[in-house]
């Protein structure tokens, strides 16, 4: 991924906000963004909350992090586009060298692209427009679908919810918004990309995906950020609402620099007979806090939480997820897999919890994690709590090494030290790195290959 | 900008109690000297508020000396806690300091016991100590155990009746190559709360088992923490309960590695009914100079009620990768299939559920040393089942 600052500097604001989170702050936002009075009410209501708020007791430490620092909008000198050619070329050329505009020719149904507070490009091919699929981004999607919006938008995840949650209600920007009617089978997937791409910004896009009845979406998300001396603030927000009989996949590949605080809240409500998947990937960022949570609330409910994050040096990432399930004859299943290396501290920390109406419920939470050295951190927090007894409930966790034997194998097999130790450590997040798109996929290959200064391809 | 890789301390709200013990409460109870500076720290420290035990407020009888005996045994030197402490042989023990279940309670047990023992084992040992909470409703128990270098003991206590307040703090210390068993009974159904803390300090090549058995009061937390200081220690802890009607308990068990080579097992198997409530946790900690280290920690957890509640709090926290840790845990109801092979067998299904029941606890009953404690746990399950 870029790390050419270069391209960045040349990008023209036409909005810059000051340092800092205030009342006058969010009527500025509201106007700017030509907002109805709901929604204003909403990020006022939200600051209310943040400031009151104290920082979770739990996870990353940020008690260094001067919150108070964040620019918290950045306007770039850009009008949404749906064609290519009207992006700002400095702009454009950002996200060309992240593949996107080829992407989108290749494989995707949809691209949205956002840079520091805005997005700048949106698109989706006409056959899906023709079907009834909505992709817009956030802030159109408010005055275009004000009654759409104004029933989901933050109902998954209320702004008391926590403190970045708030944070994340008062100063949102930017963000998809996606809208599947029943029965559309979306044969290709949306994506959006995520860019902060000058110093000291927050980024707060709102996505909101609706999937109604018996329809199908996949839907990808990417973050990069070029690496600053300074903090970057991320705190976006995910709310999904997988109806009766849908299937929804939601993948993801977080690669913020590794200045980035990462704090991010993604929420999924899923009803009857639907399918909710997330697959995670994060490899990004200095501190990360996020747990994608599926809510089971209707009868027959699926979630599946796929999760590989990779902590280097200087990195403490901690993920995980949350399932609740609500309804009778639900069923979970959580795979996550860490690996720290070279002093990185990877932590898994989950919340299953079946209520004492959700009989029949099956759950299996597994987690592994591998140390690369004894530099390095892992640990695991699997909490379950279990309020009736039909349920069938099942967890391990595994924390341990690559064995020598495995490596001496390879290497009589012909393979370098190296070489033997990023197969290995390929194998064991392949059952999660291969639900990723292929090219994120072979992305998080060269990546564990670069990390042990490995030739495989 | 440097950044701190540490995870964000979870701190525990507290609360006080107007009719909480004063540091004059502990002159009626004798050796007052040896007390004092635990009292005033204690009157500093305020009460847990334990979400998932619902504990907000308590209720504190006045104190009383223990009425009656509750030690026997053989062993170097075996004295209750209030005879050691006036005989001074106590010395440097006392200053091991541990966190227990909670500071408050761990402060209680020094400044206000009015039970406990002192025991030096040296060659072979046993202790039996038991704590009749019907003629002593609060019993606070404060007790040290050395075990010396190459020596076995054997440790049975036991906590029956129904009383309002149980504290109890005890500190082992098992030298190099020593052997240690310990069997923790509680069964004190309707008594409101019982809070247990136990910290082992565990040598080169010593080797503990702990068994903790659990049948009842209406508030339990039972604390067990393991320091495996030097290589080649060995740890296994058995816990077995069986909680019922509005029972809570969060056990707590927790190994930390502090030495390489060092071998640990927590291992889990209890029963929940009615509305009851049980915190399952198992923590291992191992830090990054401890290498080659086992440590694993499984539980299973029988639900036989649709009210009744179960919560696995597993936690791993590894900064070595010479080490091979693992944690497994499993709650689910009867297993339909066995119980409809022995009805099928002619059984009825209590029958078929008490054997079930009685199967999972048969090998630790079994291994208790004391008839009459094998005798009450064996009639504390019948009458739960």
């Amino acid at each position: 991924m870029s790390k050419n600052t270069k391209t960045f500097e040349k990008v023209n604001y036409i909005v810059r906000s000051a340092p800092g989170f205030n009342k006058r702050l969010i009527e500025e936002i509201s106007l700017s963004k030509d907002e109805p009075d709901w929604m204003k009410e909403l990020r006022l209501k939200s600051l209310e909350f943040f400031l009151k708020r104290p920082n979770p007791n739990f996870g990353v430490d940020i008690s260094d992090f001067d919150i108070n620092g964040i620019i918290p909008y950045l306007k770039p000198d850009a009008k949404k586009s749906a064609s290519w050619d009207e992006v700002p070329e400095e702009i454009k050329d950002t996200f060309e060298k992240l593949g996107i505009p080829e992407a989108e020719r290749k494989v995707f149904a949809g691209v949205g692209a956002q840079y520091d507070s805005e997005v700048v490009y949106q698109n989706i091919k006409k056959q899906l427009s023709k079907l009834g699929v909505i992709f817009l981004d956030m802030e159109s999607a408010v005055r275009e679908y004000p009654e759409i919006v104004k029933k989901y938008f933050m109902h998954a995840v209320p702004p008391n919810d926590h403190k970045f949650a708030a944070l994340h209600g008062a100063v949102w920007s930017g963000g998809s918004f996606v809208y599947v009617p029943e029965n559309v089978e979306v044969p290709m997937p949306l994506q959006a990309y995520f860019m902060m791409a000058s110093p000291g910004i927050g980024q707060f896009e709102h996505t909101l995906i609706i999937v109604n009845k018996g329809a199908k979406l996949h839907f990808i998300e990417g973050c990069s950020a070029p690496k600053y001396s300074v903090s970057n603030l991320h705190s976006g927000m995910v709310e999904i609402y997988v109806e009766e009989g849908a299937t929804m996949r939601y993948s993801t590949i977080q690669n913020w620099s590794k200045n980035t605080y990462n704090l991010n809240t993604k929420r999924a409500i899923v009803g009857k007979d639907a399918t909710m998947i997330w697959v995670s990937g994060s490899i990004g960022s200095a501190k990360t806090m996020l747990y994608p949570a599926s809510i089971l609330n209707g009868k027959g409910a699926r979630a599946e939480h796929m999760n590989i994050t990779y902590a280097g040096n200087g990195q403490h990432l901690d993920t995980g997820s949350k399932v609740i399930h609500l309804a009778p004859y639900t069923s979970s299943k959580v795979d996550a897999r860490s690996i720290s290396s070279d002093g990185g501290y990877a932590f898994y920390r989950g919340l299953l919890r079946v209520s004492k109406l959700a009989h029949h419920v099956k759950s299996s939470v597994e987690c592994s994690a591998l140390m690369m050295d004894d530099k390095s951190t892992s640990g695991t927090l699997p909490i379950m709590e279990i309020m009736n007894n039909e349920a069938d409930i099942g967890h391990e966790a595994r924390i341990g090494r690559i064995k020598e034997e495995q490596i001496y194998y390879l290497m009589s097999r012909g393979l370098s030290e190296d070489d033997a130790k990023a197969l290995i450590v390929r194998g064991f997040m392949a059952p999660v790195v291969k639900q990723l798109p292929l090219e994120y996929a072979i992305e998080f290959n060269r990546l564990v290959s670069m990390n042990f200064k490995s030739n495989l391809g | 900008m440097i950044m701190e890789m540490v995870m964000v301390k979870h701190v525990t709200p507290e609360f006080y109690t107007p009719s909480d013990y004063k540091v004059d409460d502990a002159k009626k109870l004798g050796n007052f000297k040896w007390r004092k500076p635990f009292a005033q720290e204690y009157i500093e420290t305020g009460f847990p508020k334990w979400k998932r035990l619902k504990l907000s407020q308590i209720s504190l009888e006045k104190l009383k000396p223990y009425e009656g005996t509750f030690l026997s045994g053989d062993a170097k030197i075996l004295k209750t806690f209030d005879e050691a402490v006036e005989k001074n042989l106590i010395g440097e023990f006392s200053s091991v300091e541990f966190r227990g279940a909670h500071p408050k309670f761990t402060l209680m047990s020094q400044a206000f016991f009015n039970a406990g023992f002192f025991s030096e084992i040296k060659g072979h040992g046993n202790v039996f100590a038991h704590y009749d909470l019907d003629s002593n409703p609060t019993v606070i128990d404060n007790s040290i155990v050395v075990v010396r270098s190459g020596s076995e003991a054997t440790i049975t206590r036991e906590v029956s009746g129904k009383g309002n307040l149980r504290v109890s703090t005890t500190k082992f210390i098992v030298e190099e190559g020593a052997k240690l068993k310990f069997f923790n009974v509680l069964i004190a159904p309707d008594t409101s709360l019982s809070v247990d803390s136990n910290s082992y300090i565990v040598k080169r090549g010593a080797k503990v088992e702990v068994y903790d058995i659990i049948l009842g009061a209406e508030r339990i937390a039972s604390n067990h923490e393991f320091k495996l200081i030097e290589p080649e220690a060995k740890v296994k802890l058995t816990s077995a309960y069986f909680e019922i009607a509005q029972e809570r308990a969060d056990l707590e068990y927790k190994l930390i590695h502090n030495a390489p080579k060092t071998i640990g097992q927590l291992k889990g198997n209890g029963v929940v009914d009615d509305s009851a409530y049980v915190v399952f946790r198992g923590n291992i900690d191992i830090p990054h100079e401890s290498y080659d280290v086992r440590s694993e920690e499984e539980g299973y957890t029988l639900n036989l009620s649709s009210k009744a509640r179960v919560d696995a709090i597993p936690s791993l926290d590894v900064k070595n990768n010479m080490v091979n840790a693992r944690h497994a845990a499993s709650i689910g109801k009867l297993d339909e299939e066995k119980l409809y092979y022995m009805m099928s067998r002619g059984l009825d299904k209590r029958m078929a559920v008490r054997l079930i029941i009685e199967g999972m606890f048969r090998p630790i009953v079994d291994a208790i040393p004391v008839k009459s404690v094998k005798r009450d746990v064996e009639y504390g399950l019948s009458s739960r089942i």
